[in-house]
């Protein structure tokens, strides 16, 4: 998978949003639902002994005589899994869909990295020597180019087995999917569930290409799957034209619709839209990213 | 026209352009693609209400590919003969009539042709055509053959002259090179039908059309009157419309004749004229006549040439009326001789005896008197004075231009009629004038010597003695010149077609090709109509989906 390299040096002062509270272990600056070592009070609490003596409110001391612990809010660091599929079906496309996803993983893991979050990344079904990489320090983020560079979509990944085992170590707090869907039904809302359920915040970035979404069926259309090897005959008349497009229709309807239920935020990247445009506008409007010093990334 | 032309070569030759590129857009591009799960349930869809486009794409293909078959057969102008690859021969009459002009400055021949090369470049290498020239008689100018070029310069290269007449002879030559009616065609191009033949194939002509009225001379015949210079004219004229013509005639360049004829319509009218001239030609115009066709207004026929015969007179009186009449005859050269001299004769076309001597063996031989008739080997009755004629021979050519009646004779005896002979004056003692062969040669002999007569008094003895000098030593040459008429003889009143009505024109045998043509053309239309139509309901859909 190719990664945009160039559009990487353009988000520096980007970061990832999360609406909620981060439940990372490390320190970091978000607002956690943990009380500690912070800098913005929260509360007061009786003093118990062996607490910190810096920690007293002399003021309430003073007003009150009761001596009260004052507590801040703990900042910790965001926890972000970003899973890719790397199925067979996401190497089409012209960038194919995985060069677009591999380049969205990227901009997260580096937005995730430069502010010191916790970022999984996980290449689901992807062919290459590291599949699945963690890090919390810009450092890490070289691993992480290498592992997507390397990695060639093949195959036919269990998405639902990728999604739980990035809970294994605690839920994400942003659990991103950068995936087609192209799947049955049955099988997809299974992965939307695992998305939902894997993560506090889980995001569907959905990719299609223009291929798929303005296919030319004027000549007729005899599709291999690239996964399955399936032969599928489109007709060139106007009614299997029509027919795909009130099934795309249908398909993208219900996939939102899925997502909405399952409180899963739903992004549309489709490779027909700049990766640019994708990070900094509509993952932006979509709560994914933000500036790290207030307004546009 | 035919498909050899090249636009019904290049509209054949899209057929497969056409064909292949369909053929090639039928096959669906084979693409791998992401996943199959939508492109598998939008055919799923689409399979229920795919039968109507399923069979459009082809039945376009069929229709243009018979729009672009009508357009080239239409343009190629079939016909039901070329169908079968019959064969066509084009009969063609050259004579001097078909040059009549047509209201529109045309000549007949020109406008006929023009229509034949018309179907004949339709027709193209469609089954052998030939070509056959009628005038006085037929020519068959190019044999079967598919080469159309041949036949059209062949055609070309005919011009109306002369003459006609063959059209028969050319018909019954064109129903040997026929196989069949029902395949081959006759077509002929004339003004003069004859009546129509029995032949073996179809038979069509070119609708004769209208030309302005025509006055023409259908005969000139010229011939000697008499061995003394008469010439007889035998003028005919015919006109298609009742008039009074005059015309001028002219020997040699003068002015000798004119005459005024009431000729009815379609009818001929003959006159004789009779004219004193002495060789040349006869030059007989119709006067102040503007019709469809000057060259038959004007015909010229040669005078027969005077033929000079050795005459030698034996008698006693080289300037009696005898000699006299025979020296004047402007075609005798005459040698006169006594009855002595008569033995020295050789070699002589006519020997003339007026006395008692033997002629030469083997020559024509006229006498007058008992003695001279003894001489020719004739019997001669008694001596009787003042004869009486009681009949002659007076339409006998001897005799034009001589009246015997009231010829008073004084003596003459009777003879007798050789065997096989004819008896020219009778009289009420017998036989006055007799004509046979005597010893093997021809002899006319007179009972009477001209002297003993009054003829000699009158202007019917020299016409006589030239007559008989005539007759006796006939010209080796025809009296009568061939008559030459630039426009044949009468061929250019005969415009009529006869009992031809029944046989269909050219364009109406064509018109089942060309109904060919049409419906062919009707059937382009029609698939181009329908190309539209499935074209805008393929429109009409694509928008209603969008």
């Amino acid at each position: 998978m190719n990664v945009d390299r160039a559009l990487l040096a353009r988000l520096g002062g980007a970061r990832l949003a999360l609406p909620g509270l981060a439940v990372g272990r490390q320190a970091g600056d978000r607002r956690s639902p943990f009380r500690g070592s912070g800098l913005e009070f929260a509360d007061h609490r009786p003093y118990r002994a062996g607490d910190d003596l810096r920690l007293v409110d002399w003021n309430a001391y003073q007003r009150l005589r009761t001596v009260l612990v004052r507590l801040f809010h703990e900042d910790r660091n965001l926890h972000a899994g970003v899973c890719v599929d790397c199925s067979a079906s996401m190497a089409v496309g012209d960038p194919s869909k995985a060069d677009h996803a591999a380049t969205l993983a990227a901009s997260l893991a580096l937005a995730g990295l430069q502010r010191r979050d916790r970022v999984t990344l996980s290449l689901a079904g992807a062919r290459g020597q590291r599949t699945r990489l963690r890090g919390h320090q810009v450092a890490a983020f070289a691993s992480f180019l290498v592992a997507l560079e390397e990695g060639v979509p093949a195959g036919t990944p269990d998405l639902i087995r990728s999604l739980h085992t990035m809970a294994d170590q605690g839920r994400p707090d942003r659990l991103v999917l950068i995936s087609d869907l192209l799947l049955e039904s049955t099988p997809r809302d299974e992965a939307l569930r695992a998305l939902s359920v894997s993560g506090r915040q889980p995001v569907l970035l959905h990719v299609l290409d223009r291929s798929e979404l303005e296919p030319d069926l004027s000549r007729g259309l005899e599709a291999v799957d690239s996964e399955t090897g399936e032969l599928v005959r489109v007709g060139d008349d106007p009614a299997s034209a029509e027919a795909y497009r009130r099934t795309l229709t249908d398909f993208l309807v219900q996939v939102r619709a899925r997502c909405v239920a399952l409180r899963i935020t739903y992004v549309q990247a489709f490779t027909t839209v700049p990766v640019r445009e994708i990070v900094l506008d509509s993952m932006r409007r979509g709560r994914l990213m933000q500036s790290a010093r207030g307004g546009r990334a | 026209m035919s498909l050899a032309w090249p636009l019904a070569l290049v509209l054949l030759g899209l057929a497969g352009p056409i064909a292949w590129s369909f053929l090639a857009r039928q096959r669906a591009p084979r693409a791998v693609v992401g996943s199959v799960v939508l492109l598998r349930r939008a055919a799923a869809s689409a399979s229920a209400r795919r039968i109507a486009p399923r069979v459009r794409e082809p039945l376009a293909l069929l229709l243009t590919l018979a729009v672009l078959a009508a357009l080239a057969l239409a343009l190629a102008g079939p016909s039901c003969q070329d169908a079968v690859d019959g064969r066509l021969i084009v009969v063609v009459d050259a004579s001097a009539s078909m040059g009549r002009r047509q209201p529109d400055g045309r000549a007949v021949l020109d406008a006929q042709r023009q229509a034949v090369r018309d179907q004949l470049q339709a027709r193209g290498a469609q089954g052998p055509t030939a070509l056959i020239e009628a005038r006085e008689h037929a020519t068959v100018r190019v044999g079967l053959t598919r080469d159309v070029g041949a036949v059209l310069d062949a055609l070309d290269r005919i011009s109306p002259a002369g003459r006609g007449g063959g059209v028969d002879q050319a018909l019954t030559l064109a129903a040997e090179l026929c196989r069949d009616r029902e395949h081959d065609t006759i077509v002929l191009i004339g003004d003069h039908l004859p009546e129509a033949p029995d032949l073996s194939c179809a038979i069509a002509r070119l609708p004769a059309s209208d030309t302005q009225d025509n006055a023409g001379i259908t005969e000139l015949v010229v011939r000697r009157g008499d061995g003394l210079g008469l010439l007889e004219v035998l003028i005919g004229v015919a006109s298609d419309r009742s008039e009074v013509l005059d015309l001028s005639v002219r020997v040699d360049g003068r002015l000798v004749d004119t005459a005024r004829l009431e000729v009815d319509a379609g009818e001929a009218t003959w006159s004789l004229r009779r004219l004193q001239a002495d060789g040349g030609g006869v030059d007989v115009q119709i006067l102040d006549r503007a019709d469809a066709h000057p060259d038959d207004d004007r015909a010229v026929a040669a005078v027969p040439e005077r033929v000079l015969r050795d005459v030698a007179l034996v008698t006693s009186s080289p300037q009696g009326f005898l000699a006299t009449a025979l020296r004047l005859h402007p075609g005798v050269d005459l040698r006169i001789v006594d009855a002595e001299g008569a033995a020295a004769l050789r070699d002589h076309d006519l020997v003339v005896l007026e006395t008692g001597a033997a002629p030469p063996a083997g020559v024509p031989v006229l006498t007058f008197g008992a003695d001279a008739a003894r001489a020719a080997g004739i019997e001669v009755g008694p001596s009787a004075s003042t004869p009486s004629i009681v009949r002659w021979a007076f339409d006998d050519p001897r005799f034009a231009f001589v009246d015997l009646d009231d010829v008073q004779i004084a003596r003459a005896v009777s003879l007798t009629v050789p065997p096989g002979g004819d008896e020219l004056i009778a009289s009420d003692i017998g036989p006055l004038l007799v004509a046979g062969r005597v010893e093997g040669r021809p002899v006319t002999a007179a009972g009477f010597l001209p002297t003993d007569t009054d003829l000699v008094l009158r202007v019917g003895f020299l016409h006589l003695i030239a007559n008989l000098v005539e007759s006796s030593a006939p010209a080796a040459e025809a009296a009568a010149a061939s008559p030459d008429n630039a426009a044949g003889r009468g061929e250019v009143l005969r415009s009529s077609p006869g009992s031809w009505d029944d046989v269909p024109t050219l364009a109406a045998a064509g018109a089942a090709g060309w109904g060919w043509s049409r419906w062919l053309v009707v059937v382009a239309l029609v698939g181009l109509l329908l190309e539209l139509v499935l074209a805008g309901l393929g429109k009409m859909r694509r928008g209603g989906a969008r």
